[in-house]
């Protein structure tokens, strides 16, 4: 029975952490950067959904809401940020990129302390109460978070592959200068695919507020847990970030298991998914859908 | 006599390559001899600069050995197999871009450590006015115009006087009457000893300078011997051009 | 005008103690500490071009291994921060090892996953640490705020000088090679992997030894001092004062570390404009405010001078 709850439990946090990742994985396929402010985005969403919650705003209208704000402040960044040094062919751009998007992370999360306070915060879940399904038992906001996850995601692989705009940001991640040459606007394409990974992002932050609560580090552990799905299931790959936010779902929920200690085992619950990310980096890579680096 | 023979000898035994799906080089064998001047060519996405890179050590053969003389080098790292005398240069010329050009050249000779660090300077200024770019000794690698990174190229290769020369398309955009000089430098070199295998897409070039062809096409050897008889080939005309069996 | 400012700083450095006791001593031996961290860190960013989140990691191990030696085998100070020193090398080695073949993006994740890895550790082993409570370490020389920032300054002189003449050697030389372009230095015959093995180790060593240092000033270690804030702060620090000169990102330590106390009013927003300042300099003057001002300075200098009547 154990078994069985626990598995629920992983399978139900691991559609919220594909949600959460596919965000980070999305960035990288379109604009091949690694947004090292990812779990700030996640931040955002957190306490974006909990301040339309506390105006009291119905709570689907105020999850709703926060997505053309996130959308919006994503596309402002890559503007603000990204597009100039791609534009001029910046030399180091690729180390330019993980200074500013580190630095955002850091700026984005020193401004939230002083802003929200330091304490944490309970959204107010979707869904109250508790959801029995024969001996299960399942948390409602938990529940409710991943039905709404799955929907999201849903709406994404519709986006990406019946749109117009989800050719055009294929089209971009698999080759920008093609796809200029056919006439999209490449620039247009890189602001809008961050704007959808930070609205992703934070989507996902929205969702976990009333379950793990909003402060301003949350996003930290949340980011570490992106970059382990990400690279475990190799970068830019749809398929790849879902599977790998079940498997490490499923490590986190049975790995506490194994450690008799169970101070220790909570503490270390974290480390598993980074032991993992480590093992992957240094065995494979480019994960298990991604694709290796050609040289010279 | 044959001992010495054999240790400039390079041998290409079986190799093949693969990038995912891809069959870069399918069972490829060459055997190269001391003093010869190749010519390595064949359509694009044959195979030429994958075999550079094998042999040079920046790809392991996933089948096959190289051997350089009696010593395996498929498996050494490129820094061990330029000390061991293989130079090579590159498509696209890999400079470094924010060292000037004199600190560009003394790199090889430095890593060598034979030569005393006055010694690698005045070799850097003989080779800098060998490739002509006398005036440009304190510019940036980065500032040099892609004809002019070719020779910074070929330059910071002989520094070390390698016996072993992999071109890979060294005469792209250089200016004509440069080429024409750059030719001569290389029947030279090839005449003081040194084995040349050109890779280049500049036929003309390629048929005046080298006494024999190796044609690659789809990672497959087709052909190997002179010039003339490599020219009337049907199956080298056929990877160029097309030819009844391609799909 | 390029040797005068160093020697310029140094006089200043020396003599900062004759005009400012207590409060303002401690803060510039902190910021001491800093500026050895972001030295070290902005050579192996900057000019090896291999960004590492793990530094801090680094500073904590160093602190860690002092203190564990000290409170468990009463080994003298100074023995056991160069045992911090090394220790935190020997880490060093490991991840440079380990992550060999990576570049940009995944060294970064590695290194982040490695210092996440430790400060986990840290905190969950209470028992040998006591976790997130810190452990109490006796201060260095009796605790005399002069000793430890002539201590520090010492520290931080040996950092600079032994980096910069690496850098002017042969060594350096073939470390930026590398930072252009990899495998055209592999194939000019530089060992690359030993020369990224060397960088590694060399800078953590030295965070080590920064770690060690700000144990034994403050008198408490805790897990703090390994979290990604801090990571944070020795980048902002780097990028401020100039990623690419060793002295420049120094400078910027101090700077920042000063602007910390100044700031104290605003205490809460402090970090926050810390994290406007660095992310304004990566937008408009990205080589460092430091480098640009310095370079405006140098220019107004010269102009200054060549207009005085001979």
């Amino acid at each position: 029975m154990l078994f069985f709850s626990q598995l629920a439990n992983a399978l139900v946090i691991g559609t919220l952490y594909a949600l959460m990742s596919l965000g980070l994985s999305f960035i990288f396929g379109v604009l091949k950067l690694v947004n090292f402010a990812h779990g700030e985005a996640i931040m955002l969403g957190g306490y974006l959904y909990y301040l339309l919650a506390s105006l009291r705003l119905p709570l689907p209208l105020a999850l709703l809401a926060s997505i053309p704000a996130l959308f919006l402040f994503g596309v402002f960044l890559e503007r603000l940020f990204l597009r100039a040094p791609y534009q001029r062919k910046m030399a180091r751009y690729d180390e330019y990129v993980i200074l500013v998007t580190f630095a955002l992370g850091i700026f984005l999360q020193n401004l939230a302390f002083p802003i929200f306070g330091p304490y944490n915060r309970q959204a107010p879940p979707l869904f109250k109460g508790t959801i029995r399904l024969g001996e299960l038992v399942i948390a409602g906001d938990r529940l409710t978070g991943a039905l709404i996850a799955f929907a999201a995601i849903g709406i994404l692989i519709f986006l990406l592959y019946r749109t117009y705009l989800g050719k055009g940001l294929r089209a971009v991640a698999q080759n920008p200068r093609a796809a200029s040459i056919v006439g999209i606007k490449v620039l247009r394409m890189r602001s809008a695919a961050f704007g959808i990974g930070v609205t992703l992002a934070g989507v996902a932050g929205a969702l976990f507020g009333p379950i793990f609560l909003v402060n301003p580090e949350m996003g930290t552990s949340f980011a570490v847990k992106a970059f382990v799905i990400v690279v475990l299931g190799g970068m830019g790959s749809v398929t790849g970030s879902v599977l790998g936010a079940y498997i490490l779902a499923i490590v986190e929920s049975f790995g506490s298991i194994l450690l008799p200690d169970p101070t220790r085992a909570l503490a270390y619950k974290d480390a598993y998914g980074l032991l993992l990310l480590v093992v992957v980096l240094l065995a494979r890579p480019q994960g298990l859908f991604g694709e290796k680096e050609r040289r010279a | 006599m044959a001992e010495q023979s054999a240790a400039m000898m390079l041998q290409i035994e079986e190799v093949t390559k693969n990038f995912g799906g891809l069959q870069a080089l399918s069972s490829v064998s060459i055997a190269f001899t001391a003093g010869e001047f190749v010519g390595l060519i064949g359509p694009n996405g044959s195979g030429k600069t994958t075999l550079i890179n094998c042999i040079s050590g920046l790809y392991r053969p996933d089948v096959g050995l190289i051997r350089f003389g009696r010593e395996t080098i498929s498996h050494l790292p490129p820094h061990r197999i330029y000390r061991l005398g293989i130079g090579r240069t590159f498509q696209i010329s890999k400079v470094f871009n924010r060292l000037t050009v004199l600190e560009n050249l003394r790199i090889p000779a430095l890593t060598e450590g034979k030569l005393h660090r006055r010694e690698v300077d005045a070799r850097s200024r003989e080779i800098l006015t060998q490739i002509t770019l006398a005036q440009h000794g304190h510019v940036n690698a980065e500032n040099l115009s892609g004809g002019q990174r070719k020779l910074l190229e070929i330059g910071m290769v002989m520094m070390t006087d390698p016996e072993f020369l992999l071109l890979d398309e060294p005469f792209a955009g250089v200016h004509p009457e440069l080429k024409t000089k750059l030719e001569d430098y290389l029947r030279q070199l090839n005449r003081d000893g040194k084995t040349i295998i050109l890779v280049s897409h500049e036929m003309a070039s390629v048929f005046r300078m080298c006494q024999r062809l190796v044609v690659l096409d789809h990672g497959v050897l087709i052909t190997d011997g002179p010039p003339e008889a490599v020219r009337s080939d049907e199956r080298v005309i056929s990877a160029y051009l097309g030819g009844p069996h391609e799909t | 005008m390029k040797g005068i400012v160093p020697g310029l700083l140094f006089i200043a450095a020396v003599a900062f103690p004759l005009f400012f006791r207590e409060y303002w001593l401690y803060v510039a031996t902190i910021g001491l500490y800093y500026a050895i961290l972001a030295s070290s860190w902005s050579m192996l960013a900057g000019q090896v071009g291999l960004i590492s989140f793990a530094h801090a990691a680094f500073a904590g191990i160093g602190a860690y291994t002092s203190a564990l030696l000290v409170t468990h085998l009463g080994l003298p100070i100074p023995i056991t921060m160069l045992a911090g020193a090394l220790t935190a090398a020997l880490f060093g080695l490991g991840i440079g090892a380990l992550t060999l073949r990576m570049r940009g993006p995944y060294l970064a994740l590695t290194t982040l996953a490695f210092s996440e890895i430790f400060r986990i550790f840290i905190t969950a082993e209470y028992q040998l640490t006591q976790g997130s409570i810190g452990l109490k370490v006796p201060l260095m020389l009796g605790g005399s705020k002069l000793l430890s920032y002539y201590t520090g300054l010492g520290l931080f002189l040996v950092t600079v000088v032994t980096l910069t003449g690496v850098l002017r050697s042969r060594v350096g030389l073939f470390l930026v090679a590398m930072r252009e372009d990899e495998d055209g230095a592999e194939t000019r015959g530089i060992n690359t992997v030993s020369y990224r093995l060397i960088a590694f180790v060399l800078t953590s060593a030295f965070a080590g030894l920064a770690g060690g240092y700000y144990a034994h000033v403050v008198g408490l270690v805790s897990p703090q001092m390994t979290r990604i804030g801090e990571m944070g702060l020795i980048l902002a620090m780097s990028v401020f004062g100039g990623l690419e000169s060793l002295l420049g990102a120094a400078l910027g330590a101090i700077i920042l570390q000063g602007l910390t106390e100044y700031l104290r009013i605003f205490t809460e927003w402090r970090l926050a404009i810390f994290g406007a300042l660095v992310l304004f300099t990566l937008k408009f003057a990205h080589e460092g405010i430091l480098p640009s001002v310095y370079l405006y300075a140098d220019r107004l200098l010269n102009r200054w001078l060549s207009r005085a009547p001979r």
